[in-house]
């Protein structure tokens, strides 16, 4: 075979090879839901795993790929004579049995620290526990020390260790945090426990891992890193009642229309005293509720919106809250997220009895937008993240 | 056959004549010649691996941009789960089957299998439990629970229709076709070597067929259990996985990886033993190190059985498991190691001719190695809570099932052509379509290492603007054009190698094994007279004899012949007959399968073919009784 025959065949393979690695580096990592970013310990240390050993993998892969390059062309064809006739070498085969494996140990000391340093928790005493409960397709969250419930928004102080029990009500989804830590699944009938820890105040993506029927691609939701004072400030407004509405104002209207379509399935006063338990109750009956009648069950599952007015997002971490998201949300919750519960469910969309006008929409909306305590206490959400 | 007249056995009355032409539909209908039957295992895998491209091209240009709306969520998953399954099941499985069908004999100088007509069982059941997963479609919806069909999103409680059960009766299904097939391969290559062919004799692609079917044998069973448990689930209304009752979901997961790790080997092994054929005919010397590649085949089909909780990293199994699992998975690393350094070191020193066959063969080596590599880094688990079902996963098993497996494969098939079919392959259109799959393969899933690690998970639909993973969707999307390009390249190939027909002989590559001692394509007897063998790689050494002198300097290749079989005489060698059995059977049990989901009518239907069928089958004479074969 000639050399320019060889170029021919091995300069696209090379070049390509390296255009596309190189471009992809352009590609960033500047999503925010990057495994690159790391602002919490947990996130860091599987990051720094990674990386030393994606950097050993690269001096293998540079030795590998370029003996077999070199071999490819240094023994070319370029006569009939047979080469010489070599079946083996027994040091060889010792060598190359014996680096790997030295090799496999280097990798796996730290490795198995890693397993050992991220998974066991750290003492429950000196942290905040969370209960995150996987539902299709939206998290659930509740602070058992505090009595405190939201959805969709987890709210925790910078440099606290929080340990996270997390648990399923419908199918298997996965917890995940990548700025803050790797992911744990979310199984119906088993709980597990994630240790996160966040480094940085801000707001944080997380996204369900685990494929979990039709929406699980807008299975989101976002964490708030609070510092320590903004935290107590947080959980002080979560006890806090919203603001009396005006007779007669729109809003008013809204709550009216609220109580009637809406309350069965979501509780929006989960400030007050009590309320927790109650609300755990509560996502039980709909559950069991749901679980006796799938098709045309009149109650299901559904987020807590206590303070929804200060919420970042609506649809579990999918757009932003304002009054035009909100409208269409609620005008069909099809336009944002296929596959709700409450469309199916909801008599506001299957009875046409029922069905809402603009004007109704727009209260409710707008109702949903003045879900806010009374006297706030948490200034700012910074959103550097 | 012993010349002793027999008693007259009962016989089920023949509705259908055996047929005695060695031609036409009803012959390859009934035919139990395991080249044949290779031939269609090729043909109809080669079918799905086009259904299964355009179901990736679908599911890429979905993805291709952000917020995109060609698919529906619906198709959408139903898109990429049956992208997966027929992948795993319709095309690797069965393209590596038509291998063994076609060479296993041949390089164990047999003349069929063991069991002829089991083989033809397997391969009736394989092409209606491909039809029968795929009716789906047109049956209210094909299954939309991902290949690995976790409950309870597949248990009926949250996935009501029948697309789930499709999905697992078309698996039970192709099971039996595998296990049949599986146990008959290992008879066959432990029972039917020729002569002097002992196992470290044993051409290495036969050593890996012989591997994969003791893992095939052991595995599938496994999903058949987890299967019919399911469907038990669904139908009957048992509560194994379902969470709602109580049921454990976490069970099915252990199961399903129990049977699916060791089938990644079963895709990946057939594979190695390919490239361990085609390094060494190409590179003009020996395979290095042929007892170690055996032996690291050998390791790495044991303990894929102690790794299966790597896919379950994140599933919250504690600490404790984890090590264990991440320790026995980074062990694997070490043999699968060994093989690559014996592949390079067979180029090493070697005259190396960079065909076809030949480039995909050391693609394999090249693209396997990224996809064994970034494969350590799934080891480490902490690390991998980041990474697992992230497209980091997705690359990772391309580079090893598209890169590794589908890349040997065409390996294959370019080295295997000219004794399919007695005919070459056009070398620029061969070489061309290598270049553009190496480019488009990598153009498609090298990115996606990056669009993983950039935090993009699996099995989504869609995925908002503001999520940075553009650039890399669109590349991986052009890549998947251009990989559809180099599989066109490939069957223009076919056509127009054929209308030339450039005539390739008995022994077109100055090859190693015993298949190349015999004309292409080979006769239906195969061997004229069953080989007698001295050597590993025997007939390399028939062509140079002076090699095994020790001597190593300007060698000449002998003067000998593929065995000439245009005047022989066919009665003296004994053939099993025709039957039509088989495909009754195959038929049967898709009927039967297909009736649990509508009616237990089809089932009675279905189990009186397959009852028929087996006593068909058993009281028939293997020959037809005529004195000449005596």
């Amino acid at each position: 075979m000639t050399k320019k025959k060889l170029k021919r065949i091995f300069f696209p393979l090379i070049s390509s090879f390296l255009f596309i690695f190189f471009i992809s580096c352009g590609f960033g990592f500047d999503s925010p839901l990057s495994t690159f970013d790391a602002h919490g310990p947990v996130a860091q240390l599987q990051k720094d795993l990674f990386l030393f050993v994606f950097w050993l993998a690269v001096v293998v892969f540079i030795l590998v790929e370029g003996a077999i390059l070199y071999a490819s062309y240094r023994y070319r064809q370029k006569d009939e004579k047979l080469p010489a006739q070599i079946h083996g070498n027994t040091k060889l085969e010792l060598m190359w049995t014996i680096l790997p494996s030295i090799i496999i140990v280097i990798i796996a000391v730290p490795t198995v620290m890693g397993i050992w340093k991220t998974q066991v928790m750290p003492d429950e005493e000196n942290s905040l526990i969370v209960d995150s409960i996987g539902h299709q397709w939206w998290f659930e969250f509740r602070y058992p020390q505090e009595e405190l419930v939201t959805a969709n928004e987890l709210h925790i102080p910078v440099n606290k260790d929080v340990i996270v029990n997390i648990e399923s009500q419908d199918v298997i989804h996965s917890f995940w945090i990548p700025k803050i830590a790797g992911k744990i699944d979310m199984v119906p009938n088993h709980q597990n426990k994630l240790w996160i820890k966040a480094d940085d105040p801000g707001i944080y993506y997380g996204q369900c891992a685990e494929f979990c029927g039709i929406a699980h691609a807008l299975m989101k939701f976002r964490v708030v890193v609070h510092t320590e004072e903004d935290f107590e400030n947080w959980k002080n407004d979560m006890r806090t009642p919203p603001a009396a509405l005006n007779p007669g104002s729109e809003e008013d209207e809204g709550r009216k229309l609220f109580i009637g379509k809406c309350s069965m399935c979501h509780t929006n006063d989960s400030y007050k005293k009590a309320a927790y338990h109650k609300e755990i109750q509560n996502q039980n009956n709909r559950w069991e509720e749901w679980k006796k009648d799938k098709e045309y069950s009149a109650i299901v599952s559904a987020p807590n919106l206590t303070h929804f007015g200060n919420r970042l997002t609506i649809g579990a971490g999918l757009k932003e809250n304002n009054l035009e998201t909100l409208y269409s949300w609620i005008e069909n919750p099809d336009n944002l997220k296929i596959g709700t519960r409450m469309k199916h469910h909801a008599s506001i969309y299957n009875n046409e009895d029922q069905i809402l006008t603009s004007n109704e929409i727009d209260q409710i909306a707008k109702y949903l937008l003045s879900l806010k305590p009374d006297k706030v206490n948490v200034t700012t959400y910074t959103n550097n993240n | 056959m012993s010349s002793i007249s027999k008693p007259k056995q009962f016989q089920l009355p023949r509705i259908f004549p055996r047929p005695k032409s060695h031609k036409g539909l009803w012959y390859w209908l009934a035919t139990v010649d395991h080249k044949k039957i290779g031939t269609m295992y090729g043909l109809v895998s080669f079918f799905w691996f086009l259904i299964g491209g355009i179901e990736a091209l679908l599911i890429r240009l979905q993805l291709g941009q952000a917020e995109s709306s060609i698919l529906s969520p619906e198709v959408y998953n139903q898109m990429f789960t049956m992208h997966g399954t027929t992948m795993v099941f319709l095309v690797v499985m069965p393209l590596s089957a038509a291998f063994f069908n076609w060479i296993v004999p041949l390089q164990i100088g047999a003349r069929d299998v063991a069991f002829p007509r089991l083989n033809a069982l397997s391969l009736w059941v394989f092409i209606f439990g491909s039809i029968l997963m795929n009716i789906s479609w047109f049956a209210g919806g094909a299954p939309n629970g991902g290949w690995f069909g976790y409950p309870p999103n597949s248990s009926l409680g949250f996935n009501p229709g029948n697309g789930i059960t499709y999905w697992i009766m078309g698996l039970n299904v192709l099971g039996v076709a595998s296990i049949a097939a599986g146990l008959n391969f290992i008879v066959t290559i432990i029972n039917m070597r020729a002569p002097g062919l002992h196992m470290m004799r044993l051409p290495v692609f036969t050593w890996m067929t012989l591997i994969t079917s003791v893992l095939i044998v052991l595995a599938l069973p496994i999903l058949a259990v987890a299967g019919i448990q399911l469907t038990a689930d669904r139908i009957y209304g048992t509560n194994f996985f379902n969470s709602e009752a109580g049921g454990d979901p976490i069970f099915w997961q252990h199961i399903f990886w129990l049977f699916g790790h060791p089938e990644v080997y079963i895709l990946i092994l057939p594979a190695m033993g390919i490239v361990s054929e085609v390094l060494p005919t190409f590179s003009r010397k020996p395979l290095f190190g042929y007892t170690a590649i055996v032996f690291a085949g050998l390791v790495i089909g044991f303990m894929g059985w102690f790794v299966w909780s790597h896919h379950m990293f994140t599933v919250g199994l504690g600490p404790a498991a984890n090590t264990a699992f991440t320790v026995t998975t980074m062990l694997i690393a070490i043999p699968t190691g060994v093989k690559i350094f014996n592949w390079i070191s067979t180029l090493w020193g070697g005259s190396i001719k960079l065909n076809t066959s030949m480039l995909f063969s050391i693609g394999f080596i090249a693209m396997f190695t990224i996809g064994g590599l970034s494969g350590v880094t799934h080891a480490a688990s902490p690390s991998d809570a980041q990474q697992q079902d992230t497209y980091y996963v997705v690359a990772h098993f391309h580079y090893v099932l598209f890169g590794g497996s589908i890349f040997a494969i065409f390996s294959g098939i370019y080295y295997w052509w000219p004794k399919f079919t007695g005919w070459l392959l056009d070398e620029k259109l061969g070489i061309t379509s290598f270049i553009l799959m190496f480019i488009g393969f990598n153009l498609q899933f090298g990115p996606m290492h990056w669009v993983g690690l950039n935090g993009m998970p699996r099995r989504i639909y869609t995925y908002a603007e503001d999520m940075g993973w553009e650039s890399s969707n669109l590349a991986a999307t052009i890549g998947g054009f251009i990989i559809a390009l180099s599989v066109l390249v490939f069957l223009v190939n076919v056509i127009l190698s054929k209308r030339k027909k450039q005539n390739a002989g008995g022994d077109p590559w100055d090859a190693r094994t015993l298949e190349w001692s015999i004309a292409s394509p080979p006769p239906h007897y195969n061997f004229v007279e069953i080989p007698k063998v001295n050597n590993i790689d025997d007939w390399w050494y028939k062509k140079y004899p002076e090699l095994l002198e020790g001597n190593n300097q300007n060698i000449k290749k002998q003067k000998i012949e593929v065995e000439d079989s245009s005047n022989v005489d066919e009665s003296k060698i004994h053939l099993p007959d025709l039957s039509y059995y088989p495909l009754l059977i195959g038929i049967g049990l898709t009927i039967a399968a297909l009736g649990v989901m509508y009616t237990y009518a089809l089932v009675a239907i279905g189990l009186v073919m397959v009852f028929w069928g087996s006593i068909g089958w058993s009281t028939e004479p293997v020959n037809e009784d005529s004195n000449e074969h005596h």
